[in-house]
């Protein structure tokens, strides 16, 4: 009992400062240190959230970028993480692609937007590529690093039990490499909101960057205001889930001990 | 050829006595190691060079030998790990060119699978060889008594010491019912005390077991007190410059303690004579 509402107690801790912010921003704005003009008050944003709640129109731009998200993230997380298996256990696939995928890797994919914009115009394509592209390295080198740096010992005891390949790959290589995996994963997913909400803000004609670029033509600052605090929201939302599964997974590692 | 014995109060009559609380198995399993020799591939020197070991069912043999003299790779040889370029490896006979589930190995590092319980690394070969697992949690329960580590076969290998890994590991090699055990300094990451706790165990567990063991270590007074026999090697290529039979482990077995046989002048001279073997040829 103590120890739930302790637990309890140590995730409020992290949301304390959050609270403490917003009850000081609307103090603030209601004694007019901070002009509405400039960062409207929290209650004017929350009013903001109400009205386009109830006119179904942030759920429609939410659920449009989280489907771009998640896509961009299958394409680029699936690409990604089977380049980092076959370069991980074959040598012959590393010595071929690995430099090619080094000299792209130093490209900011961002730099690419105009060229994806010229390619794919602003239809879903360009999104997708631009987040699949900016999910793949991650993804790519977290998967790849962990394959490498399984115990040579353990893999020997492997074979000393007369694994075949792919018994040594399940049981060995791959709950081995696990922990750097996961690393990629949340860092991916970092790397995903941020290259959508760009190529959103850039161009598109729906989702949640186009709905904070709207409201910058009509000056509707408590609506980009909002946009941000929801970005803000979505990448916590996914990075959580990210942890919960990294511990469903990882629980015989020590740093997942009483976490 | 042969040995001068060490440690055996009376040769002809203690050698019997002994040998009865090793419990001879039949059919007894045999190891040889035939005029082995390893040249690793870049390498100016061989590793080895026409090394000959016989472990049979019941023998503790132990390699001995300043560093890069070859032990490893002759251990890693009759584990299947290392494939000789010359002379060859056989079990009652059959030609080695691949470990097998006849051989167990265990690491200086105890290489526990980290991802699992003890008990899970444990009957590891079980589940391999599509052992159900209630009948493997048993056969782990009963292992992990063995090893004297009873009632942790739920704990995680990062809740373990360093001694108490060596253990499960010794336990994990034991599940496949082995013929032989093949030991790379298995007590050479240990402190001092675990590393004397560890040697009576695994004394006991020889005896027990009814195994051959092939065992490498570092330590003199440890060879001397687990061998049945002594493999002494030089390094420059690597080489056996003797084998010596010793009779110290049998009496510990027998009921006599450590410490006794410890004290025993006779333990002395063969550690003596024993150094000598080891750093004969060698310039100060």
């Amino acid at each position: 009992m103590s120890r739930a509402l302790q637990s309890i107690g140590r995730s409020a801790i992290g949301w304390l400062l959050p609270a403490l912010l917003l009850v000081g921003w609307e103090i603030a704005s209601r004694a007019g240190v901070i002009s509405a003009n400039v960062l409207p008050a929290p209650s004017a944003v929350g009013a903001a959230f109400w009205k386009l709640l109830l006119s179904g129109e942030l759920l429609e731009n939410i659920r449009i970028s989280t489907l771009r998200a998640l896509s961009g993230f299958a394409v680029g997380g699936a690409i990604g993480f089977g380049l980092g298996l076959a370069n991980g256990l074959s040598a012959l696939s590393r010595g071929l692609t690995d430099t090619t995928i080094q000299m792209i890797r130093n490209i900011p994919h961002l730099a690419l937007i105009p060229l994806v914009i010229l390619w794919f115009g602003i239809d879903e394509e360009a999104k997708l590529f631009l987040v699949a592209l900016g999910v793949f390295f991650p993804i790519y080198i977290n998967t790849l690093l962990g394959i490498q740096g399984v115990d040579p010992q353990l893999v020997e005891m492997g074979r000393i039990y007369g694994m075949s390949r792919s018994q040594l790959f399940v049981r060995v290589i791959l709950p081995g490499a696990l922990p750097s995996i996961f690393v990629g994963l949340r860092y991916a997913l970092g790397i995903m909101w941020l290259t959508l909400i760009v190529a959103e803000t850039i161009s598109a004609s729906s989702g949640l960057g186009y709905m904070a670029m709207q409201a910058r033509e009509f000056l509707l600052i408590d609506v980009v205001v909002l946009s941000i605090l929801i970005y803000a929201l979505l990448g916590k939302l996914a990075d959580t889930l990210a942890r919960y599964l990294e511990r469903l997974c990882l629980q015989w590692h020590p740093a997942f001990q009483n976490a | 050829m042969s040995f001068p014995v060490f440690g055996v109060p009376t040769p002809p009559t203690a050698g019997k006595a002994t040998d009865a609380a090793v419990q001879p198995v039949d059919p007894m399993a045999h190891l040889v190691l035939d005029h082995v020799s390893v040249h690793y591939e870049g390498q100016t020197q061989p590793a080895v060079v026409q090394a000959s070991i016989s472990v049979k069912s019941g023998d503790f043999v132990v390699l001995v030998g300043r560093s890069g003299c070859g032990k490893t790779t002759l251990l890693n040889t009759a584990a299947g790990l290392v494939t000789p370029t010359g002379g060859a490896v056989t079990v009652d006979g059959r030609n080695i060119t691949s470990p097998g589930a006849d051989r167990a190995v265990v690491f200086q590092n105890d290489a526990l699978f980290p991802w699992l319980s003890v008990k899970d690394n444990v009957g590891f070969a079980l589940k391999l060889r599509g052992v159900p697992q209630q009948e493997r949690d048993a056969a782990a329960t009963r292992l992990l008594e063995r090893v004297k580590l009873d009632g942790i076969g739920g704990k995680a290998i990062w809740e373990l010491s360093g001694g108490m890994r060596q253990r499960v590991g010794l336990a994990r090699a034991l599940a496949a019912e082995p013929d032989f055990l093949l030991m790379d300094e298995p007590l050479g990451a240990l402190d001092a005390l675990t590393r004397e706790r560890m040697q009576t165990l695994l004394l006991d567990i020889w005896a027990a077991n009814s195994v051959g063991v092939l065992m490498v270590t570092h330590g003199i007074d440890e060879a001397l007190l687990l061998a049945t026999r002594i493999v002494v090697l030089a390094p420059g290529p690597g080489r056996i410059v003797r084998q010596m039979e010793a009779g110290f482990g049998r009496r510990y077995v027998g009921g006599e303690p450590v410490r006794s046989i410890k004290a025993d002048p006779a333990f002395n001279r063969a550690r003596a004579e024993l150094e000598d073997s080891i750093f004969e040829g060698e310039t100060a």
